[in-house]
């Protein structure tokens, strides 16, 4: 007979009578909340938000690779990543199909124990995104890295991204990864050249980080073309102001990969905000489009996934804005947000 | 893919997120209701407790066995495990709260009495097949999490003594629930 020491194998042996309990339905809100709650939270699980300056991690090889036994083992784990595709689209979170937007690259390195796959990469507007499969090649938590990305031969500098990762297969060691990156500026017509290394890989168990030194090198050309011929800009005129700034935006731009609007920001800076746009389509989806990003005078709100894509169908959507203070120093963000600004309906149709 | 009764647990397993969403639809009220009330001291922790659950059903499904239990009575005991850890952890806090504050606030006492009482009885009703002694070693392994070595310290039993305790214990807990008849829909 064979053993349970998890405890929710052994629930399979415990009556629970419901019949003891008083029947509460759940509404329709809550369903709706439970829900979106259940996909935020599980994205948090896999999300590595890294901020700036991105970091990464690797694993390490080198003792193995000294051996016969090690070439055996570092040839099967090699097999084991080459064998493994993992979709961009399903990385990043979006269920359509965004696979025709993205430059297969398919480079397998390995170095100090861990490989990496680099999958594929998608160039949009003033964004690099790459994707990732990593094989820490040992059981871990999460890992990080750092990296360095050159275009056309110009390393990038004072770069902000965000990434997002997880399990493959609820697996502790294979993991996937995608990486947005802002570039400004980006040739969306061309061929561009494009270099990412990879370095400085931290393998995180619990409280304990192991830093495994490697290099981890992918040239490739990439294009964006594809993806702006299926691209779309609807003008946007409309401001609020928070304290002294004033919030203008201008333009809104949507493509199967990203649906961001883009602005200014005027004034005096003084305390700093979070802000957010919430409201429907002309279908009834909630929709969230977030601060994504702030430099200088200009900014740019994102459409926030969480509930699900924003829909091909839509003609159009009403947006309110809603601001909180941040926090001075750092801790918890405050959850009082307030109406900043009136209703405002962008149109997609025609 | 559409998720029906006749597939929600194969494409849970196969971590199909519309199969969450079905239980949610389907059995969430369960959830609900198991958790309101052995939480009714602590609503507070309603919210929280119910997205812990689907978050461990999510993870978890692959401990459930549909031959030898109804998804309902899982479940069931998902959310009445859950709670009846928010509320251990609640004791808990509570208890390093007054330490750290030395007012020890009357209130709370009342409180923490009520709750502690009833998680005794409501994980006692959890393992009622088992003997005392039995049921004093799940509880600290399932329950309190500890492992082997502090169960064996806390109990002076040795190791092996515990683990034939434990396997005992788990197969009288099969007999006992095949007799009432446990694994039907």
């Amino acid at each position: 007979m064979k053993d349970c020491n998890n405890v929710y194998e052994l629930l399979n042996y415990m009556e629970i009578d419901l019949d003891d309990y008083e029947k509460e339905m759940l509404s329709d809100k809550e369903k709706r909340s439970l829900k979106g709650l259940f996909k935020k939270k599980r994205r948090q699980r896999v999300l590595m938000q890294i901020g700036t300056i991105a970091a990464i991690f690797f694993l390490a090889i080198g003792f193995f690779s000294q051996t016969n036994l090690g070439k055996n083992v570092y040839a099967a784990v090699q097999l084991k990543v080459a064998e493994i595709s993992y979709s961009i689209g399903v990385s990043m979170g979006i269920e359509r199909d965004i696979e025709p937007y993205a430059n297969v690259v398919d480079q397998i390195v390995a170095d100090n124990g861990i490989e990496v796959k680099l999958s594929s990469v998608i160039i949009d507007k003033d964004e690099l995104i790459f994707s990732i499969i990593v094989n820490t090649n040992k059981a871990v938590d999460m890992f990080r890295f750092d990296y360095d990305i050159f275009i056309n031969g110009k390393k990038l500098t004072n770069y902000g991204a965000t990434g997002r990762a997880g399990s493959i297969t609820d697996s502790d060691s294979l993991f996937f990864h995608t990486q947005a990156v802002d570039v400004e500026g980006i040739d969306l017509k061309d061929d561009i050249d494009v270099r990412i290394v990879l370095k400085d890989m931290e393998l995180i168990t619990g409280t304990s980080q192991e830093k495994r030194k490697g290099k981890w090198q992918f040239d490739f050309t990439a294009n964006g073309s594809e993806l702006t011929a299926n691209s779309r800009t609807i003008p946007i005129d409309y401001s609020f102001n928070i304290d002294n700034q004033e919030y203008i935006l201008q333009e809104f731009r949507y493509n199967p990969v990203n649906q961001k609007i883009y602005g200014k920001v005027k004034g005096a800076f003084g305390v700093r905000y979070d802000v957010y746009l919430k409201g429907h389509d002309n279908l009834g989806n909630e929709v969230v489009f977030y601060l994504a990003s702030v430099s200088g005078e200009d900014l740019e709100f994102k459409y926030s996934n969480i509930y699900s894509d924003l829909s091909d169908e839509l003609t159009s959507i009403s947006l309110t804005p809603y601001a909180a203070k941040l926090p001075e120093q750092s801790g918890k963000m405050s959850d009082d947000y307030r109406q900043v600004g009136e209703e405002f309906i962008i149109y997609l149709s025609k | 893919m559409q998720i029906t009764e006749d597939n929600f647990i194969e494409q849970l397993k196969n971590k199909n997120e519309k199969a969450l969403e079905h239980v949610i639809d389907n059995y969430g009220w369960i959830l609900k209701s198991v958790i309101k009330k052995h939480l009714f001291y602590l609503p507070d922790y309603h919210e929280e407790c119910l997205n812990d659950c689907l978050m461990s059903i999510w993870e978890n499904i692959s401990y459930y066995d549909p031959k030898k239990s109804s998804f309902k009575n899982w479940i069931g005991g998902v959310a009445k495990y859950k709670a009846i850890n928010y509320v251990r952890k609640y004791l808990r806090d509570l208890e390093n709260e007054n330490i750290e504050n030395v007012t020890v606030i009357t209130e709370d006492n009342a409180l923490s009495q009520v709750l502690s009482k009833e998680i005794s009885l409501e994980t006692k009703k959890m393992l009622e097949c088992l003997s005392e002694e039995d049921r004093e070693i799940f509880m600290k392994l399932y329950f309190e999490e500890k492992n082997m070595d502090e169960i064996s310290c806390d109990t002076g039993l040795a190791k092996p003594v515990l683990y034939n305790r434990l396997s005992r214990g788990r197969k009288k807990m099969r007999e006992a629930f095949s007799l009432k008849g446990g694994s039907s829909q």
